[in-house]
């Protein structure tokens, strides 16, 4: 892993297209700026660890969501719904 | 509160493949989709990997499941969006991944939905990190 020291306004290149720049320390939280190509996606970590948490959970349920929608929808039942 | 599938759900053909150049989010393999129609359930699709055996989404189109959902979004999360189409082209569409779950809760993934781009065949999956959006938006309760 390469490590820098960088203090407020200084900055750091990725490639040719990334830029990132510290904004900000306040306590142990560090405000960075980051000027990407928007094709290039800047997702925090923990957000992509959730999602794919999501994904992998949703690629198994696939026979289970179509009985469950299908009992709803066909059912007379006023106890299931769908909320807005 | 809606109590059944939207009447407005479109039954247009999607069938056909589609390719995920960067797989989804933590599964890049996942690229290649065939996606086929429940029959039964008009309105919904299933993206059936053509990489991986077994691995099947269910997934619904945003704008039906949250008709303001651009318009609730955060203007970083809009310009995402638009940047890839949506909202722009009407080839391009928002859908999103369904799960079920134990208590028999079915939810839908809006943190991270699928911009499905029906004209070129392909696909990407976004993460909606500043609109407070969550994997587990509740469709259908008990």
């Amino acid at each position: 892993m390469l490590v820098l020291t960088r203090r407020t306004g200084e900055a750091f290149v990725i490639g040719e297209g990334i830029r990132v720049i510290v904004l900000a320390v306040e306590g142990e939280r560090v405000k960075l700026g980051i000027e990407a190509p928007r094709e290039v996606p800047v997702v925090r970590s923990e957000l992509l660890a959730v999602v794919e948490a999501a994904n992998r959970q949703a690629a198994g349920t696939r026979t289970q969501v179509l009985e469950r929608l299908k009992r709803v929808f066909t059912s007379t039942s006023r106890s299931s719904r769908l909320p807005s | 509160m809606i109590e059944r599938l939207p009447e407005t759900m479109t039954a247009r053909s999607r069938q056909g493949e589609l390719i995920f150049p960067n797989g989804l989010i933590g599964c890049p393999t996942w690229r290649h989709f065939a996606v086929e129609e429940p029959g039964d359930l008009p309105g919904l699709l299933l993206l059936r990997s053509l990489d991986e055996p077994g691995i099947e989404f269910v997934v619904a189109p945003v704008a039906e499941l949250v008709p303001d959902f651009l318009e609730q979004l955060a203007p970083n999360d809009r310009a995402t969006l638009a940047a890839l189409g949506v909202g722009i082209s009407e080839e391009v569409e928002l859908w999103v991944t369904l799960s079920v779950h134990d208590d028999g809760t079915v939810t839908a993934n809006l943190l991270g939905p699928l911009v499905l781009d029906f004209g070129r065949g392909c696909g990407t999956q976004v993460v909606l990190a500043d609109s407070g959006w969550g994997t587990r938006h509740p469709l259908v309760t008990e």
